[in-house]
Protein backbone atom coordinates (compact mmCIF):
# COMPACT_ATOMS: atom_id res chain seq x y z
CA UNK A 1 0.00 0.00 0.00
CA UNK A 2 1.54 3.13 -1.42
CA UNK A 3 0.15 5.23 1.33
CA UNK A 4 2.16 8.39 1.41
CA UNK A 5 1.98 8.54 -2.54
CA UNK A 6 -2.40 8.32 -2.63
CA UNK A 7 -2.45 11.90 -0.94
CA UNK A 8 0.10 13.13 -3.37
CA UNK A 9 -1.28 11.94 -5.81
CA UNK A 10 -4.61 13.23 -5.10
CA UNK A 11 -3.04 16.74 -4.21
CA UNK A 12 -2.57 17.68 -8.08
CA UNK A 13 -5.49 17.18 -9.08
CA UNK A 14 -8.15 19.94 -10.07
CA UNK A 15 -11.50 20.17 -7.71
CA UNK A 16 -9.79 18.53 -4.60
CA UNK A 17 -6.73 19.54 -2.93
CA UNK A 18 -4.85 17.04 -0.94
CA UNK A 19 -5.09 17.38 3.24
CA UNK A 20 -2.88 19.55 5.28
CA UNK A 21 -2.75 22.31 2.34
CA UNK A 22 -4.41 25.03 3.63
CA UNK A 23 -2.21 27.63 3.09
CA UNK A 24 -0.74 29.96 5.86
CA UNK A 25 -3.77 31.44 7.22
CA UNK A 26 -3.69 31.21 10.89
CA UNK A 27 -5.69 28.25 12.39
CA UNK A 28 -7.82 27.95 14.95
CA UNK A 29 -7.86 24.06 14.84
CA UNK A 30 -5.03 22.14 13.74
CA UNK A 31 -4.97 18.37 13.70
CA UNK A 32 -1.85 16.65 12.93
CA UNK A 33 -0.64 13.21 12.42
CA UNK A 34 -3.42 12.16 14.03
CA UNK A 35 -3.68 8.25 14.83
CA UNK A 36 -6.26 5.88 17.04
CA UNK A 37 -6.97 2.71 17.09
CA UNK A 38 -9.49 0.69 19.51
CA UNK A 39 -8.11 -2.80 20.72
CA UNK A 40 -11.10 -5.04 20.79
CA UNK A 41 -10.87 -8.71 22.26
CA UNK A 42 -12.56 -11.58 20.62
CA UNK A 43 -12.68 -14.27 21.99
CA UNK A 44 -9.05 -15.21 23.17
CA UNK A 45 -6.91 -12.37 21.05
CA UNK A 46 -7.08 -9.16 20.70
CA UNK A 47 -7.12 -7.00 17.85
CA UNK A 48 -6.10 -3.82 17.08
CA UNK A 49 -8.30 -1.65 14.45
CA UNK A 50 -6.95 1.50 13.44
CA UNK A 51 -9.93 3.95 13.55
CA UNK A 52 -8.06 7.22 12.71
CA UNK A 53 -4.27 6.98 10.59
CA UNK A 54 -2.21 10.14 9.69
CA UNK A 55 -5.65 12.73 9.77
CA UNK A 56 -4.02 16.04 9.04
CA UNK A 57 -7.01 19.24 9.62
CA UNK A 58 -6.82 22.94 10.12
CA UNK A 59 -9.75 25.00 10.32
CA UNK A 60 -9.63 29.12 10.29
CA UNK A 61 -11.34 31.18 12.52
CA UNK A 62 -14.91 31.84 11.43
CA UNK A 63 -14.79 28.29 8.86
CA UNK A 64 -17.38 25.99 8.88
CA UNK A 65 -16.14 22.62 7.75
CA UNK A 66 -17.72 19.60 6.97
CA UNK A 67 -16.26 16.65 7.39
CA UNK A 68 -17.99 13.64 5.36
CA UNK A 69 -17.58 10.23 5.43
CA UNK A 70 -18.82 6.65 4.79
CA UNK A 71 -20.44 5.34 8.17
CA UNK A 72 -17.92 4.07 10.60
CA UNK A 73 -14.88 6.13 8.73
CA UNK A 74 -14.12 7.33 11.90
CA UNK A 75 -15.44 10.51 11.82
CA UNK A 76 -17.30 10.41 14.72
CA UNK A 77 -14.13 9.47 16.42
CA UNK A 78 -11.85 12.29 15.15
CA UNK A 79 -14.63 14.79 16.80
CA UNK A 80 -14.39 13.03 20.01
CA UNK A 81 -10.81 13.60 19.81
CA UNK A 82 -11.04 16.85 19.41
CA UNK A 83 -13.63 17.66 21.75
CA UNK A 84 -11.16 16.07 24.20
CA UNK A 85 -13.96 12.90 24.90
CA UNK A 86 -11.63 10.18 23.62
CA UNK A 87 -8.24 10.14 23.42
CA UNK A 88 -5.78 9.37 20.40
CA UNK A 89 -2.64 7.29 19.93
CA UNK A 90 -0.33 9.29 18.10
CA UNK A 91 -0.12 13.35 16.86
CA UNK A 92 -1.50 16.57 17.92
CA UNK A 93 -4.51 18.72 18.37
CA UNK A 94 -4.30 22.00 18.90
CA UNK A 95 -7.03 24.69 19.78
CA UNK A 96 -5.66 28.08 18.90
CA UNK A 97 -2.37 27.71 20.31
CA UNK A 98 -3.58 25.12 23.19
CA UNK A 99 -3.00 21.72 22.87
CA UNK A 100 -6.07 19.43 23.62
CA UNK A 101 -6.03 17.10 26.66
CA UNK A 102 -9.57 16.46 27.57
CA UNK A 103 -12.64 18.40 27.21
CA UNK A 104 -12.36 22.19 27.35
CA UNK A 105 -14.12 25.27 27.58
CA UNK A 106 -12.86 26.53 24.12
CA UNK A 107 -15.20 24.12 22.72
CA UNK A 108 -18.90 23.19 22.69
CA UNK A 109 -20.26 19.87 21.33
CA UNK A 110 -23.51 19.32 19.42
CA UNK A 111 -24.17 15.83 19.90
CA UNK A 112 -25.79 13.37 17.39
CA UNK A 113 -28.45 12.47 20.17
CA UNK A 114 -29.86 16.05 21.98
CA UNK A 115 -28.84 14.07 24.95
CA UNK A 116 -31.08 16.93 26.73
CA UNK A 117 -32.11 15.95 30.64
CA UNK A 118 -35.20 15.28 30.54
CA UNK A 119 -36.01 16.72 33.72
CA UNK A 120 -34.85 19.85 32.75
CA UNK A 121 -36.92 22.68 31.28
CA UNK A 122 -35.27 23.82 27.69
CA UNK A 123 -33.99 27.10 29.64
CA UNK A 124 -32.04 24.69 32.77
CA UNK A 125 -30.93 22.62 29.51
CA UNK A 126 -29.71 25.84 27.68
CA UNK A 127 -28.05 26.32 30.96
CA UNK A 128 -26.38 23.50 31.74
CA UNK A 129 -22.80 24.26 29.95
CA UNK A 130 -22.56 27.34 31.79
CA UNK A 131 -23.80 25.80 35.25
CA UNK A 132 -20.94 22.61 35.04
CA UNK A 133 -18.17 25.58 33.60
CA UNK A 134 -18.88 27.84 36.26
CA UNK A 135 -16.69 30.54 34.70
CA UNK A 136 -19.60 32.63 34.14
CA UNK A 137 -21.44 34.35 37.30
CA UNK A 138 -24.81 32.41 38.34
CA UNK A 139 -26.78 35.79 37.82
CA UNK A 140 -25.62 36.28 34.19
CA UNK A 141 -26.49 32.74 33.02
CA UNK A 142 -30.08 33.37 32.38
CA UNK A 143 -29.23 36.22 29.82
CA UNK A 144 -26.99 34.23 28.00
CA UNK A 145 -29.55 31.15 27.41
CA UNK A 146 -31.85 33.45 26.84
CA UNK A 147 -29.67 35.20 24.27
CA UNK A 148 -28.93 31.69 23.01
CA UNK A 149 -32.24 29.89 22.94
CA UNK A 150 -33.52 33.66 21.15
CA UNK A 151 -30.53 32.74 18.38
CA UNK A 152 -32.01 29.01 17.31
CA UNK A 153 -35.70 29.99 17.60
CA UNK A 154 -37.11 28.75 20.54
CA UNK A 155 -37.67 31.95 22.11
CA UNK A 156 -41.54 31.42 24.23
CA UNK A 157 -40.70 27.17 24.94
CA UNK A 158 -38.56 28.19 27.79
CA UNK A 159 -40.21 26.46 29.69
CA UNK A 160 -41.27 23.02 28.20
CA UNK A 161 -39.99 19.98 29.26
CA UNK A 162 -37.89 18.04 26.55
CA UNK A 163 -40.73 15.54 25.70
CA UNK A 164 -43.19 18.24 25.01
CA UNK A 165 -40.36 19.31 22.04
CA UNK A 166 -40.43 17.62 18.34
CA UNK A 167 -36.88 15.99 17.41
CA UNK A 168 -36.21 19.49 15.22
CA UNK A 169 -36.50 21.35 18.49
CA UNK A 170 -34.79 19.09 20.84
CA UNK A 171 -31.45 19.57 18.59
CA UNK A 172 -32.10 23.42 18.38
CA UNK A 173 -31.66 22.70 22.07
CA UNK A 174 -28.85 20.55 22.03
CA UNK A 175 -27.20 23.89 20.08
CA UNK A 176 -28.21 26.23 21.44
CA UNK A 177 -27.13 24.45 24.63
CA UNK A 178 -23.43 25.04 22.99
CA UNK A 179 -23.73 28.62 22.04
CA UNK A 180 -24.65 29.30 25.11
CA UNK A 181 -20.98 28.87 26.46
CA UNK A 182 -19.64 30.54 23.69
CA UNK A 183 -17.39 28.32 22.51
CA UNK A 184 -14.08 29.85 19.98
CA UNK A 185 -14.84 25.82 18.24
CA UNK A 186 -18.42 24.26 17.94
CA UNK A 187 -17.95 20.73 16.88
CA UNK A 188 -21.22 19.29 15.55
CA UNK A 189 -21.33 15.56 15.27
CA UNK A 190 -24.28 14.56 12.62
CA UNK A 191 -27.12 16.65 14.57
CA UNK A 192 -29.40 16.61 11.60
CA UNK A 193 -29.09 12.69 10.79
CA UNK A 194 -31.12 11.49 12.85
CA UNK A 195 -34.39 14.19 11.66
CA UNK A 196 -37.30 13.63 8.96
CA UNK A 197 -36.08 14.96 5.39
CA UNK A 198 -38.35 18.60 5.73
CA UNK A 199 -37.01 19.24 9.35
CA UNK A 200 -33.69 18.86 8.48
CA UNK A 201 -33.82 20.98 5.66
CA UNK A 202 -35.28 23.29 7.61
CA UNK A 203 -32.38 22.98 10.28
CA UNK A 204 -29.72 22.88 7.86
CA UNK A 205 -31.14 26.55 6.52
CA UNK A 206 -31.68 28.08 9.41
CA UNK A 207 -27.43 26.96 10.26
CA UNK A 208 -26.47 28.72 7.54
CA UNK A 209 -27.97 32.31 8.37
CA UNK A 210 -27.03 31.16 12.17
CA UNK A 211 -22.86 30.78 11.39
CA UNK A 212 -23.49 33.74 9.04
CA UNK A 213 -24.91 35.77 12.26
CA UNK A 214 -22.12 34.16 14.65
CA UNK A 215 -19.04 33.48 12.69
CA UNK A 216 -18.36 31.32 15.57
CA UNK A 217 -15.56 28.16 13.75
CA UNK A 218 -17.50 25.26 13.17
CA UNK A 219 -16.34 21.26 12.33
CA UNK A 220 -19.50 20.15 11.18
CA UNK A 221 -19.53 15.75 10.79
CA UNK A 222 -21.91 14.40 7.95
CA UNK A 223 -22.60 12.07 5.96
CA UNK A 224 -24.81 13.75 3.63
CA UNK A 225 -23.14 15.04 0.71
CA UNK A 226 -25.79 18.33 0.13
CA UNK A 227 -25.53 18.83 3.39
CA UNK A 228 -21.52 18.65 3.48
CA UNK A 229 -21.51 21.32 0.69
CA UNK A 230 -24.78 23.35 1.69
CA UNK A 231 -22.74 24.39 4.94
CA UNK A 232 -19.31 24.21 4.29
CA UNK A 233 -16.90 26.62 3.48
CA UNK A 234 -14.72 23.48 2.67
CA UNK A 235 -15.18 20.21 2.79
CA UNK A 236 -13.24 17.35 4.03
CA UNK A 237 -13.60 14.04 2.68
CA UNK A 238 -12.41 10.74 4.77
CA UNK A 239 -11.75 7.23 3.45
CA UNK A 240 -12.79 4.58 5.87
CA UNK A 241 -10.36 2.12 7.50
CA UNK A 242 -8.39 3.37 8.65
CA UNK A 243 -9.89 6.92 8.54
CA UNK A 244 -7.63 9.30 7.00
CA UNK A 245 -8.17 12.35 4.99
CA UNK A 246 -8.63 12.03 1.22
CA UNK A 247 -9.37 15.28 -0.18
CA UNK A 248 -10.27 18.66 0.18
CA UNK A 249 -12.64 20.46 -1.31
CA UNK A 250 -13.14 24.84 -1.19
CA UNK A 251 -16.82 25.75 -1.62
CA UNK A 252 -16.88 27.87 -3.98
CA UNK A 253 -20.48 29.56 -3.20
CA UNK A 254 -21.05 32.78 -0.97
CA UNK A 255 -21.96 33.36 2.26
CA UNK A 256 -24.85 34.42 3.33
CA UNK A 257 -25.58 30.90 1.28
CA UNK A 258 -28.90 30.10 0.74
CA UNK A 259 -30.48 26.37 -0.41
CA UNK A 260 -30.78 28.07 -3.82
CA UNK A 261 -27.68 27.13 -4.32
CA UNK A 262 -27.96 23.56 -4.31
CA UNK A 263 -29.91 24.39 -7.73
CA UNK A 264 -26.52 25.31 -9.01
CA UNK A 265 -25.27 23.67 -11.76
CA UNK A 266 -21.70 24.33 -10.34
CA UNK A 267 -23.10 22.61 -6.97
CA UNK A 268 -24.80 19.61 -8.45
CA UNK A 269 -21.11 18.72 -10.18
CA UNK A 270 -19.52 18.63 -7.06
CA UNK A 271 -21.89 16.83 -5.00
CA UNK A 272 -21.54 14.68 -7.99
CA UNK A 273 -17.63 14.36 -7.36
CA UNK A 274 -17.89 13.95 -4.12
CA UNK A 275 -20.98 11.11 -4.47
CA UNK A 276 -17.73 9.50 -6.74
CA UNK A 277 -14.94 9.53 -4.55
CA UNK A 278 -16.72 8.57 -1.40
CA UNK A 279 -18.66 5.54 -3.23
CA UNK A 280 -16.78 2.45 -2.44
CA UNK A 281 -15.07 1.18 -4.86
CA UNK A 282 -17.98 -0.34 -7.48
CA UNK A 283 -16.78 1.14 -10.85
CA UNK A 284 -13.77 0.40 -12.85
CA UNK A 285 -10.42 2.43 -11.42
CA UNK A 286 -9.99 3.86 -14.52
CA UNK A 287 -13.30 5.50 -15.23
CA UNK A 288 -13.40 9.24 -14.43
CA UNK A 289 -16.68 10.05 -12.19
CA UNK A 290 -19.42 11.71 -14.58
CA UNK A 291 -18.92 15.17 -12.90
CA UNK A 292 -18.69 17.31 -16.53
CA UNK A 293 -16.13 20.03 -16.31
CA UNK A 294 -14.22 18.56 -13.24
CA UNK A 295 -11.66 16.34 -14.07
CA UNK A 296 -11.54 12.75 -12.74
CA UNK A 297 -10.39 12.17 -9.25
CA UNK A 298 -9.76 8.51 -8.13
CA UNK A 299 -9.61 8.40 -4.50
CA UNK A 300 -6.53 6.26 -4.34
CA UNK A 301 -7.87 4.92 -1.36
CA UNK A 302 -5.76 2.54 0.58
CA UNK A 303 -8.06 0.03 2.99
CA UNK A 304 -11.38 1.09 1.08
CA UNK A 305 -12.78 -2.22 0.17
CA UNK A 306 -9.66 -4.53 1.86
CA UNK A 307 -9.78 -4.91 5.43
CA UNK A 308 -13.98 -5.42 5.74
CA UNK A 309 -13.67 -8.85 7.49
CA UNK B 1 -72.42 6.00 -8.42
CA UNK B 2 -69.58 5.05 -6.42
CA UNK B 3 -70.18 2.53 -4.32
CA UNK B 4 -69.33 3.01 -0.89
CA UNK B 5 -68.31 0.67 2.07
CA UNK B 6 -71.64 0.46 4.40
CA UNK B 7 -69.69 -1.52 7.15
CA UNK B 8 -68.04 -0.20 9.56
CA UNK B 9 -64.74 0.82 8.73
CA UNK B 10 -62.90 0.06 11.58
CA UNK B 11 -62.21 -3.07 12.27
CA UNK B 12 -61.04 -2.94 15.80
CA UNK B 13 -64.09 -0.96 17.16
CA UNK B 14 -66.39 -2.85 14.70
CA UNK B 15 -66.29 -6.39 16.29
CA UNK B 16 -69.28 -8.49 16.24
CA UNK B 17 -69.69 -11.50 13.79
CA UNK B 18 -68.05 -11.52 10.57
CA UNK B 19 -69.82 -13.34 7.72
CA UNK B 20 -68.51 -14.55 4.32
CA UNK B 21 -66.96 -18.28 3.82
CA UNK B 22 -65.35 -18.19 7.15
CA UNK B 23 -68.75 -18.29 8.74
CA UNK B 24 -70.11 -16.53 11.82
CA UNK B 25 -67.34 -15.86 14.17
CA UNK B 26 -66.32 -13.16 17.23
CA UNK B 27 -63.34 -11.16 15.95
CA UNK B 28 -61.39 -10.00 18.89
CA UNK B 29 -61.69 -6.85 19.79
CA UNK B 30 -60.34 -4.49 22.26
CA UNK B 31 -62.13 -4.18 25.68
CA UNK B 32 -61.81 -0.50 27.60
CA UNK B 33 -63.53 0.24 30.38
CA UNK B 34 -63.98 3.73 31.54
CA UNK B 35 -62.80 4.74 34.68
CA UNK B 36 -66.36 5.65 36.23
CA UNK B 37 -67.36 2.41 35.23
CA UNK B 38 -64.53 0.61 36.84
CA UNK B 39 -64.94 2.47 40.19
CA UNK B 40 -68.47 1.74 39.77
CA UNK B 41 -68.06 -2.24 39.42
CA UNK B 42 -65.35 -2.26 42.07
CA UNK B 43 -67.89 -0.25 44.30
CA UNK B 44 -70.40 -3.05 43.85
CA UNK B 45 -68.25 -5.75 44.06
CA UNK B 46 -67.18 -4.92 47.40
CA UNK B 47 -70.65 -3.88 48.54
CA UNK B 48 -72.11 -7.42 47.28
CA UNK B 49 -69.27 -9.19 48.97
CA UNK B 50 -69.81 -7.64 52.64
CA UNK B 51 -73.56 -8.54 52.32
CA UNK B 52 -72.97 -12.16 51.34
CA UNK B 53 -70.93 -12.20 54.46
CA UNK B 54 -73.35 -11.00 56.35
CA UNK B 55 -76.35 -13.22 55.58
CA UNK B 56 -74.12 -15.83 55.36
CA UNK B 57 -73.24 -15.53 59.23
CA UNK B 58 -77.02 -14.74 59.80
CA UNK B 59 -77.85 -18.04 57.94
CA UNK B 60 -74.93 -20.04 59.88
CA UNK B 61 -74.01 -20.85 56.65
CA UNK B 62 -70.57 -20.22 58.39
CA UNK B 63 -69.20 -20.46 61.72
CA UNK B 64 -69.79 -16.92 63.05
CA UNK B 65 -67.26 -17.82 65.66
CA UNK B 66 -64.77 -18.59 63.05
CA UNK B 67 -65.59 -16.06 60.46
CA UNK B 68 -67.24 -13.20 62.22
CA UNK B 69 -69.57 -10.72 60.04
CA UNK B 70 -69.13 -7.36 59.04
CA UNK B 71 -71.50 -5.91 61.65
CA UNK B 72 -69.66 -8.02 64.24
CA UNK B 73 -66.38 -6.24 63.01
CA UNK B 74 -67.81 -2.88 62.99
CA UNK B 75 -68.88 -3.33 66.81
CA UNK B 76 -65.24 -4.57 67.59
CA UNK B 77 -63.79 -2.05 65.82
CA UNK B 78 -66.29 0.85 67.83
CA UNK B 79 -65.23 -0.33 71.16
CA UNK B 80 -61.96 -0.87 70.66
CA UNK B 81 -61.92 3.03 69.59
CA UNK B 82 -63.91 3.80 72.44
CA UNK B 83 -62.20 2.41 74.90
CA UNK B 84 -58.73 3.76 73.79
CA UNK B 85 -57.36 -0.01 72.84
CA UNK B 86 -57.19 0.19 69.46
CA UNK B 87 -55.64 3.79 69.12
CA UNK B 88 -52.46 2.93 71.52
CA UNK B 89 -51.83 -0.12 69.31
CA UNK B 90 -51.81 2.40 66.62
CA UNK B 91 -49.70 4.87 68.21
CA UNK B 92 -47.49 2.15 68.96
CA UNK B 93 -47.40 0.42 65.60
CA UNK B 94 -46.96 3.66 63.87
CA UNK B 95 -43.74 4.25 65.92
CA UNK B 96 -42.42 0.71 65.38
CA UNK B 97 -43.39 1.73 61.67
CA UNK B 98 -41.70 5.32 61.60
CA UNK B 99 -38.40 4.29 63.27
CA UNK B 100 -37.80 1.30 61.61
CA UNK B 101 -38.56 2.33 57.82
CA UNK B 102 -36.93 5.97 58.54
CA UNK B 103 -33.86 4.21 59.62
CA UNK B 104 -34.14 1.90 56.12
CA UNK B 105 -34.90 5.02 54.18
CA UNK B 106 -31.93 6.67 55.41
CA UNK B 107 -29.38 3.86 55.40
CA UNK B 108 -31.31 2.46 52.56
CA UNK B 109 -30.67 5.84 50.05
CA UNK B 110 -27.37 6.21 51.53
CA UNK B 111 -25.45 3.28 51.29
CA UNK B 112 -27.55 2.44 47.62
CA UNK B 113 -26.02 5.86 46.49
CA UNK B 114 -22.89 4.85 46.94
CA UNK B 115 -22.77 1.39 45.50
CA UNK B 116 -24.41 2.07 42.66
CA UNK B 117 -21.74 5.54 41.96
CA UNK B 118 -18.57 3.23 43.21
CA UNK B 119 -18.12 0.39 41.58
CA UNK B 120 -15.22 -0.72 44.06
CA UNK B 121 -17.44 -0.54 47.04
CA UNK B 122 -20.00 -2.28 44.61
CA UNK B 123 -17.60 -4.94 44.10
CA UNK B 124 -17.52 -5.10 48.21
CA UNK B 125 -20.74 -4.78 49.30
CA UNK B 126 -22.67 -6.77 46.43
CA UNK B 127 -22.17 -10.28 47.65
CA UNK B 128 -23.73 -9.22 51.05
CA UNK B 129 -26.63 -7.37 49.61
CA UNK B 130 -27.30 -10.29 47.40
CA UNK B 131 -27.21 -12.82 49.74
CA UNK B 132 -29.07 -11.11 52.58
CA UNK B 133 -31.85 -9.93 49.66
CA UNK B 134 -32.45 -13.43 48.39
CA UNK B 135 -32.63 -14.68 52.24
CA UNK B 136 -35.81 -14.43 53.52
CA UNK B 137 -34.93 -11.81 56.27
CA UNK B 138 -37.87 -12.91 58.75
CA UNK B 139 -35.51 -15.96 59.39
CA UNK B 140 -33.05 -13.98 61.36
CA UNK B 141 -35.58 -13.25 64.13
CA UNK B 142 -34.52 -15.50 67.04
CA UNK B 143 -31.23 -14.49 66.55
CA UNK B 144 -32.40 -10.69 66.69
CA UNK B 145 -33.81 -11.84 70.01
CA UNK B 146 -30.53 -13.28 71.49
CA UNK B 147 -28.79 -10.27 70.16
CA UNK B 148 -30.68 -7.55 71.13
CA UNK B 149 -33.77 -8.82 73.27
CA UNK B 150 -37.17 -8.69 72.64
CA UNK B 151 -37.76 -5.01 73.40
CA UNK B 152 -38.35 -2.43 71.04
CA UNK B 153 -34.94 -1.98 69.29
CA UNK B 154 -35.34 -5.75 68.53
CA UNK B 155 -38.69 -4.80 66.87
CA UNK B 156 -36.95 -1.75 64.93
CA UNK B 157 -34.09 -4.32 63.86
CA UNK B 158 -36.62 -6.31 62.44
CA UNK B 159 -38.09 -3.73 60.19
CA UNK B 160 -34.88 -2.46 59.62
CA UNK B 161 -33.48 -5.82 57.93
CA UNK B 162 -36.94 -6.43 56.06
CA UNK B 163 -36.94 -3.24 54.44
CA UNK B 164 -33.36 -2.05 53.83
CA UNK B 165 -32.10 -4.66 51.07
CA UNK B 166 -35.35 -3.57 48.59
CA UNK B 167 -34.61 0.08 48.71
CA UNK B 168 -30.14 -0.32 48.44
CA UNK B 169 -30.82 -2.89 45.67
CA UNK B 170 -33.13 -0.46 43.43
CA UNK B 171 -31.33 3.10 44.50
CA UNK B 172 -28.06 1.35 43.29
CA UNK B 173 -29.23 0.00 40.12
CA UNK B 174 -30.73 3.30 39.17
CA UNK B 175 -27.63 5.12 40.09
CA UNK B 176 -25.36 2.61 38.40
CA UNK B 177 -27.63 2.86 34.85
CA UNK B 178 -25.52 6.47 33.65
CA UNK B 179 -27.24 7.61 30.91
CA UNK B 180 -23.96 7.69 28.52
CA UNK B 181 -24.96 10.54 26.32
CA UNK B 182 -25.50 12.71 28.95
CA UNK B 183 -22.66 11.59 30.83
CA UNK B 184 -20.74 12.69 27.48
CA UNK B 185 -22.93 15.70 27.66
CA UNK B 186 -21.42 16.52 31.29
CA UNK B 187 -17.40 15.91 30.42
CA UNK B 188 -17.75 18.07 27.50
CA UNK B 189 -19.09 21.38 29.52
CA UNK B 190 -16.00 19.88 32.09
CA UNK B 191 -18.33 18.69 34.84
CA UNK B 192 -16.97 16.77 37.70
CA UNK B 193 -18.16 13.35 38.98
CA UNK B 194 -19.90 14.94 41.47
CA UNK B 195 -21.20 16.74 39.16
CA UNK B 196 -22.22 14.14 36.86
CA UNK B 197 -23.83 12.38 39.80
CA UNK B 198 -25.54 15.95 40.86
CA UNK B 199 -27.32 16.35 37.42
CA UNK B 200 -27.35 13.46 35.63
CA UNK B 201 -27.18 9.96 38.15
CA UNK B 202 -29.48 10.93 40.77
CA UNK B 203 -32.36 12.71 38.78
CA UNK B 204 -31.88 9.77 36.65
CA UNK B 205 -32.10 7.53 39.62
CA UNK B 206 -35.41 9.12 40.75
CA UNK B 207 -38.03 6.28 39.33
CA UNK B 208 -35.52 2.86 40.57
CA UNK B 209 -35.51 4.92 44.25
CA UNK B 210 -38.92 5.68 44.13
CA UNK B 211 -40.30 1.81 42.68
CA UNK B 212 -37.15 0.86 45.82
CA UNK B 213 -38.75 2.81 48.97
CA UNK B 214 -42.39 1.39 47.46
CA UNK B 215 -40.96 -2.09 47.95
CA UNK B 216 -39.14 -1.05 50.98
CA UNK B 217 -42.60 0.02 52.37
CA UNK B 218 -44.27 -2.93 51.24
CA UNK B 219 -41.92 -4.97 53.28
CA UNK B 220 -41.70 -2.76 56.39
CA UNK B 221 -45.54 -3.39 56.69
CA UNK B 222 -44.19 -7.14 56.55
CA UNK B 223 -41.89 -6.52 59.69
CA UNK B 224 -43.97 -4.71 61.42
CA UNK B 225 -46.30 -7.65 61.75
CA UNK B 226 -43.67 -10.13 62.61
CA UNK B 227 -42.04 -7.57 65.10
CA UNK B 228 -45.35 -7.66 66.86
CA UNK B 229 -46.35 -11.05 66.56
CA UNK B 230 -42.87 -12.36 68.14
CA UNK B 231 -41.39 -10.13 69.17
CA UNK B 232 -43.15 -7.88 72.22
CA UNK B 233 -46.79 -8.91 71.21
CA UNK B 234 -47.94 -5.25 71.44
CA UNK B 235 -49.40 -2.77 68.95
CA UNK B 236 -52.27 -3.61 66.19
CA UNK B 237 -49.85 -6.59 65.46
CA UNK B 238 -50.07 -8.00 69.30
CA UNK B 239 -54.08 -7.15 69.22
CA UNK B 240 -54.42 -9.63 66.36
CA UNK B 241 -52.16 -12.31 68.20
CA UNK B 242 -54.23 -11.89 71.43
CA UNK B 243 -57.45 -11.72 69.90
CA UNK B 244 -56.61 -14.67 67.55
CA UNK B 245 -55.92 -16.54 71.24
CA UNK B 246 -59.03 -15.74 73.11
CA UNK B 247 -60.80 -16.65 69.60
CA UNK B 248 -62.17 -12.83 69.25
CA UNK B 249 -61.81 -12.77 65.58
CA UNK B 250 -64.07 -9.85 65.45
CA UNK B 251 -61.29 -7.76 66.72
CA UNK B 252 -58.74 -9.38 64.85
CA UNK B 253 -60.38 -8.37 61.77
CA UNK B 254 -59.77 -5.00 62.76
CA UNK B 255 -56.79 -5.18 63.38
CA UNK B 256 -56.50 -6.75 59.96
CA UNK B 257 -58.31 -3.95 58.12
CA UNK B 258 -55.95 -1.07 60.06
CA UNK B 259 -53.13 -2.76 58.35
CA UNK B 260 -54.61 -3.01 55.21
CA UNK B 261 -55.73 0.60 56.01
CA UNK B 262 -52.59 1.62 56.59
CA UNK B 263 -50.43 0.44 53.49
CA UNK B 264 -53.65 1.85 51.16
CA UNK B 265 -52.93 5.52 52.86
CA UNK B 266 -49.12 5.18 52.37
CA UNK B 267 -48.96 4.24 49.25
CA UNK B 268 -51.12 6.17 48.18
CA UNK B 269 -49.07 8.98 49.43
CA UNK B 270 -45.55 7.65 48.12
CA UNK B 271 -47.59 7.77 43.98
CA UNK B 272 -48.32 11.53 44.97
CA UNK B 273 -45.04 11.79 45.83
CA UNK B 274 -43.56 10.01 42.60
CA UNK B 275 -46.18 12.25 40.52
CA UNK B 276 -44.68 15.33 41.66
CA UNK B 277 -41.20 14.12 41.15
CA UNK B 278 -41.83 12.92 37.81
CA UNK B 279 -43.54 15.67 36.10
CA UNK B 280 -41.13 16.14 33.50
CA UNK B 281 -42.24 12.75 32.09
CA UNK B 282 -45.43 11.95 29.73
Amino acid sequence: MAEPAAREASAREPGIRAAGEDGAAPSLLRVEQLSKSFSRRSGRETRTVAVLEDVWLSLRPGELLTVIGPSGCGKSTLLGCVAGLLGYDSGTIVVNGRPVEGPGADRAVVFQHASLLPWRTVRRNVEYGLELERRIPRERRPALAAEAIALVGLGGSEDLYPHELSGGMQQRVNLARALATRPELLLMDEPFGALDALTREAMQDELCALTSRTGVATLFITHDIDEALLLGDRVAMMSARPGRIAGMIDVPFDRPRSRDVTEKQEFRELAQLLRHSLRPAATSPGEPPGAAGVTGVGLAGPGRDEDRR
Amino acid sequence: MIAGPTAPTDPLAAGGAARGPLGRRRVARIRVVSRPERLAIGTVAIVAMLVFWQFAADEHWINPLAASSPSAIWHAAGSLISTGVLGKAVAETAGLFGVGFGFSLLVGLGVGIVVGWNPRVDAAVDPFVSILYAAPRIALTPLITVWVGIGFTAQVVIVFLTAVFPIIINVAAGVRTLDRNCFNVARSFLGTNIDVLRTVALPGAVPSIISGVRQGLAQALIGVVVAEYFVGQNGVGGLIVASGFTLNTANAFVGVFVFAGASLVLTGILKAFAQRADRWRI
